[in-house]
């Protein structure tokens, strides 16, 4: 699409979940706006006709994908786009067990090794989409709300640093977030650590129903604490839909999707849409007619004015086929510009466009790429001694957050407990692995095989012994460091010549005690519920690493923070409290990479919150 | 191997009755899907252990039930020639997948033939509803369901 | 207060009355079309629906029992495609106003302030689609998109197809008793949903419904091949494009018909659906230069079966049509009973509307017990003027099903619940 004549108010790269909110809440105030999207189209999803000419995507195709791949991986619906590529978790690997390649073949590199150059000492553990609708495909459905304290870490517990806004700052925003979604949650659960709520909030749909396992873990931790933590257990709010609740207003909740009938999918895809993916806000965008999209469509350089100044352009590459060569390379202009990329790519394009400044745009405070975070996370699992009934249900419904705040902050990460209802699917491959080890064993310990299971034995053991699966994991807070970081590679390159993500990543001391206390946590609770567990290495080992002698295997939990964090002062952050670049006036870098610090709560929905506060300041900075 | 022959092995080995692997009414199919498995080049089955597993499983097929499982045991299960092809029928009704037959499913070794038979195979794997539950990804339960108990399939 | 959203509210299906009280209906003559073989049918056309399938003595799933399931659908889309009044056979004239039209449409039933619905009364319903007929007071057509909002359908003229919902006494009054039209009464109702099921046995009707899809009559529509109704046709107000909130009355052709109908037997409904014969061709068997109401074969596959760009708005000029193919190829059989029927409406007259309408298909759950849906066959269904988005995907040339995604009348209604959270 030749756009070149066009006056946009507003361009944005991402047609993803921070993205999809800017250009909805841009278009409906009547601003034209340009969204680039790197990846592949999704049907129904266009603003050009000749886009369907294109090889756009779609749920069925998407499930289609999901149902063939052996390996079902968040990213295992969506097919490897060797122009737009993403990371995979299979690729993660120890960094010593990385195969070697020089990257001189970029498909075969990228299939090779993944597509983040990694090198350590700890991989990064967690993945994200890059075609239309983003990460949101495949995040949980998870929506909580910060904590007060957690945008204070430095006043109250001395370390890492403050958020330059507040709890309140958000909380309006927290309100419009959860009604764009439609999050399913009870107000009167959810009023912990502080969190408080306006006057008279009404989520928009009511609570998900608990399942058996919320409900055995809660009677059985019932009144007790972990080190001064209440190990309640609630329930989480989730961008799924059940049933409306009536709003402030008078009106019911209704957003003309389905209810969630329990696909226990959430990640890597919900097949009917139940969960809530930012291709519903896009939508609403492109309905106004103000939004322009444009697929396959690559940013890889920032252009200043000859002051260094302001934004006078994004370039931009095109391909016609995911595997095919570059068709064209273009230039998008606007007003304003917003970056929406996801964290990794946001800091590596700001980073590549480094022709007229050589710390690359926005990056005076050479905050940029640098403290790269994520949630790392610990799993625990086991057999309870009654049936549970695993593999129901969302994927999770409710979860411990007792134990995301407190003193002990001022020495250890905090976390918070994820309650899984998909048995040992995560840690150890269930039921497969299981039902394979039963029925082609391999020799135990003593060097004996066991007699191979069938038939009604191997029916009854199913029954008797998977019924009871149950896993739990840790979000453990990782601060902001400056060993964490990405840059883009000066080796390898994509399939368009565009630099692979290089990443350096590690845990300090204060992440690593926070593992040894969910360790602590879960032997404490396995043991109050009597249940029996499970102590071989999980299936991902790419994150395992030692503390005081023991080996802990650290997942990514798909969060991915801080590579361009707001801040008070243009010293030390890239962008102020509205996301607006410190070194150009129209340039704002909105995302998961704005959050200073991690919290322990699942960031989506705040860097939703975060999104609209930005669109907020964008609008007003146009009078 | 004939489809019927197939249907009655797997039976055995799945501890399934014929009937509810291939219903009278059949909507899904799944037993001609899983038997055109057998039947695939490209998986590699060497024709002699084809053979002696049906004939085999020929010889056995009439015992009555209760000395039918200790003839499965005795005469498949524990003949190291036939045993790993037989599992693999398991892995078929159980998951909807075909797993390399060279190698121990849960082994990562690879090239390797491991696949997916089919959505329809998958969403069919006999594995989620012994449990009690679905296949991850296929869910006709209802809003809510998930708070409730289930029935597990009765084995008779 | 904000209008219902009647897709949040699917609750179910209509349920036709044969209304006999109108003089001349045909004296209840209740024998339904039977077939014993490949396309003989045996008795003449009733007015009288069915109560529920009649199965056939030896069950064979993908034939014989199939048949018996067609032959509920046609014997179902026949009575509803009666003339409402006055006399004669369906299409003895060419075309005529159709019982199913004297039915209250979901927003007469579900009113915009939640108030209860107006008694039934097909008398004055009757009137209401005769000044439709005559233009006086056309149906009211609003809605334009298919369900979850998966895309508008564009046809060759750049014309948005309508789509309408509408439901017999059965299900009317079911709704109307247990005070479903609005949310509250929903969420109130505790108990299990159970519309009224039709009983072969005691001779009862059970809820039905139908869902229209129209398409506004224009150039290269030869209108002779269509039953027609006038129409208001609105168009929504897009301020970004300058276009107005507006409406115009126009002709209107049908295209395509659900009709769900609950019964002793299928408790997960019985789900036939029609189509216009010019709608589509078969993937990969367009004839070049044959004219379609959906297909361009001058127009290539790559865009096929894909919803149209954005912003969706009827107004917006100069639209591109959709490219819409059928992925599944209608049954042999049920192809063979089509032509039958067909025979039969061509011998009451040639010029009969009628004519031009097929059965693509009939689901039905075929072990009701089960589980929740009941085993649905054929596993996927999809009419192309009201599922054209969901029919399968097309991967490498080659249609492939994804099963909870893929289109299935039982697998997405066996899913709905009311604002209560109840299943229907």
């Amino acid at each position: 699409m030749d756009t070149s004549t066009k006056q946009y108010d507003a361009v944005i790269v991402g047609g993803g979940w921070a993205g999809s909110a800017l250009a909805y809440k841009l278009a409906e105030a009547n601003k034209k706006v340009l969204v680039l999207e790197a990846g592949i189209g999704i049907d129904g999803l266009i603003s050009n006709p000749a886009d369907n000419q294109l090889a756009t995507g779609n749920r069925a195709e998407f499930m289609d994908a999901f149902f063939m791949a052996m390996a079902k991986t968040p990213e295992s619906p969506y097919v490897q786009n060797y122009n737009a590529p993403r990371p995979s978790v299979l690729d993660i690997n120890a960094i010593d067990n990385i195969p070697p390649d020089d990257c001189s073949q970029p498909v075969n590199s990228i299939n090779k090794i993944g597509y983040f150059i990694q090198k350590g000492p700890i991989p990064f553990g967690s993945t994200y989409e890059r075609r239309g609708g983003g990460t949101s495909w495949h995040w949980l459905g998870t929506s909580l709300r910060m904590l007060p304290n957690d945008f204070k870490l430095k006043t109250v517990y001395n370390k890492a640093v403050d958020w330059p806004i507040e709890y309140e700052d958000l909380s309006d925003y927290y309100d419009q977030a959860e009604f764009e979604i439609g999050v399913s949650a009870d107000v009167d659960e959810q009023q912990i650590h502080g969190i408080t709520f306006s006057e008279g909030y009404v989520y928009p749909m009511a609570k998900i129903p608990a399942t058996i396992l919320d409900n055995t873990i809660d009677q059985g931790l019932a009144g007790l604490t972990f080190e001064g933590s209440s190990l309640k257990v609630t329930g989480t709010p989730a961008g799924r839909n059940g049933v409306p609740n009536q709003m402030k207003n008078g009106e019911f909740y209704d957003n003309g999707r389905r209810q969630c009938q329990g696909n226990t999918n959430c990640t890597p895809i919900c097949p009917i849409q139940a969960k809530y993916d930012s291709t519903v806000t896009m939508s609403k965008a492109l309905m106004t007619g103000n939004v322009d999209i444009i697929y396959q469509a690559v940013a890889f350089n920032i252009l200043l004015d000859d002051n260094g100044k302001d934004v006078i352009g994004i370039e931009y590459k095109t391909y016609e086929t995911t595997g095919g060569p570059c068709t064209g390379t273009f230039t998008a202009t606007g007003t304003k510009y917003i970056i929406a990329a996801h964290a990794i790519e946001a800091a590596k394009l700001l980073l590549m466009s480094n022709s007229q400044k050589k710390n690359g745009v926005a990056n005076t405070s050479l905050q940029v790429g640098k403290n790269l975070m994520d949630h790392p996370m610990y799993l625990g699992w086991g057999l309870m001694p009654k049936p549970v009934y695993p593999f129901r249900g969302p994927l999770s419904t409710s979860g411990i957050e007792g134990t995301r705040d407190g003193a002990f902050r001022s020495d250890r990460a905090p976390f918070r407990i994820e309650i899984g209802n998909e048995g040992w699917n995560w840690p150890a491959g269930s039921p497969y692995v299981q039902v394979i080890d039963m029925v082609s064993p391999v020799p135990d310990d003593t060097g004996l095989v066991p007699v191979p299971k069938f038939g009604k034995d191997l029916r009854r053991s199913i029954q008797s012994v998977f019924t009871r699966q149950f896993r739990i994991g840790f979000l453990i807070e990782q601060l902001p460091d400056d060993n964490c970081y990405i840059v883009p590679s000066t080796t390898c390159m994509d399939n368009l010549g565009i630099p692979r993500p290089e990443i350096h990543y590690n845990f300090d001391t204060y992440t690593m005690e926070g593992f040894k206390a969910a360790a602590e946590a879960t032997d404490f609770i396995f043991s109050t519920l009597n249940v029996k567990p499970n102590k071989l290495p999980p299936v991902g080992q790419g994150g395992a690493f030692e503390y005081e002698g023991v080996t802990y295997y650290s997942q990514g939990a798909g969060h991915v923070m801080g590579t361009h964090r707001m801040g008070t002062t243009p010293d030390d952050s890239v962008t102020d409290q509205n996301m607006k670049s410190w070194d150009h006036g129209n340039l704002y870098i909105v995302g998961c990479g704005s959050f200073p610090t991690t919290a322990t709560s699942n960031p989506t929905l705040t860097m939703m919150a975060l999104a609209f506060k930005a669109a907020d300041a964008i609008l007003k900075s146009y009078s | 191997m004939t489809l019927d022959q197939f249907v009655n092995l797997s039976a055995a080995l799945t501890g399934y009755p014929a009937t509810t692997l291939m219903p009278a009414f059949d909507t899904q199919r799944v037993a001609e899907a899983l038997f055109a498995e057998l039947n695939l080049p490209s998986n590699n089955i060497p024709a002699d252990q084809l053979n002696e597993l049906t004939q085999v499983w020929n010889s056995i097929s009439a015992t009555p039930p209760p000395g039918l499982e200790a003839a499965v045991l005795e005469k498949i299960i524990k003949n190291p020639d036939i045993t790993r092809l037989a599992q693999n029928i398991i892995y078929l009704w159980f998951f909807g997948i075909w797993y390399d037959l060279t190698k121990n499913p849960n082994s990562f070794d690879s090239p390797n033939i491991d696949h997916v038979v089919s959505p329809t195979a998958y969403i069919n794997g006999l594995v989620w509803g012994e449990m009690g539950a679905h296949p991850m990804g296929y869910s006709v339960g209802e809003f809510g369901y998930w708070a409730n108990v289930p029935t597990l399939p009765v084995i008779s | 207060m904000k209008k219902i959203n009647t897709i949040a509210l699917l609750i179910a299906f209509a349920a036709v009355i044969a209304y006999c009280g109108i003089a001349s209906c045909g004296n209840g003559n209740n024998k339904p079309l039977t077939g014993t073989d490949s396309g003989k049918v045996t008795s003449p056309l009733s007015p009288a629906l069915p109560f529920d399938v009649i199965l056939p003595q030896h069950a064979v799933l993908e034939t014989t029992v199939r048949r018996s399931f067609d032959e509920f659908s046609w014997d179902s889309f026949i009575a509803l495609s009666w003339p409402s009044q006055g006399h004669g056979l369906p299409g003895q004239f060419g075309d005529n106003p159709t019982v199913w039209e004297t039915y209250k449409k979901n927003y007469q039933v579900f009113l915009d302030n939640g108030q209860a619905p107006a008694p039934w009364d097909t008398v004055q319903q009757t009137k209401e689609i005769m000044l439709s007929q005559t233009g006086k007071t056309p149906d009211n057509m609003i809605s334009i998109f298919q369900p979850f909002l998966t895309g508008p359908l564009i046809d060759q003229n750049g014309q948005y197809n309508r789509f309408e919902i509408a439901m017999n006494k059965e299900m009317f009054d079911y709704i109307d008793q247990h005070k479903l039209y609005n949310i509250q009464g929903q969420q109130s109702f505790t108990d299990t949903i159970k519309f009224p099921e039709g009983d072969n046995t005691k001779k009862t009707w059970g809820a039905l419904m139908v869902k229209a899809s129209w398409k506004i009559l224009g150039k290269g529509d030869d209108t002779s091949r269509f039953h027609k109704v006038k129409a208001i046709i609105h168009v929504a107000a897009l301020p970004s494009r300058g276009i107005r909130d507006s409406s115009y009355e126009a002709w209107v052709g049908l295209v395509g018909l659900h009709i769900g109908t609950k019964t002793q037997i299928s408790p997960q409904w019985i789900w036939s659906t029609f189509e216009q014969v010019d709608n589509v061709p078969d993937y990969g068997k367009a004839v070049s230069g044959k004219h379609y109401n959906y297909y361009n074969t001058a127009a290539g596959d790559k865009a096929l079966n894909k919803a149209p760009a954005q912003p969706w708005n009827p107004g917006i000029p100069n639209q591109v049509p959709c490219q819409v193919a059928r992925l599944t190829p209608i049954d042999a059989g049920t192809q063979a009973l089509n032509d039958s029927i067909h025979k039969i409406l061509v011998g009451i007259n040639p010029h009969n509307v009628w004519q031009y309408y097929e059965l693509v298909g009939t689901q039905w759950p075929v072990n009701p017990t089960k589980d929740n849906t009941g085993d649905p066959f054929p596993v996927y269904m999809a009419n192309a003027t009201l599922e054209t988005y969901d029919q399968g995907s097309l991967i490498g040339g080659k249609v492939i099903y994804s099963p909870g995604v893929t289109s299935s009348c039982i697998g997405c209604h066996n899913a709905s619940v009311t604002w209560g959270g109840e299943a229907g």
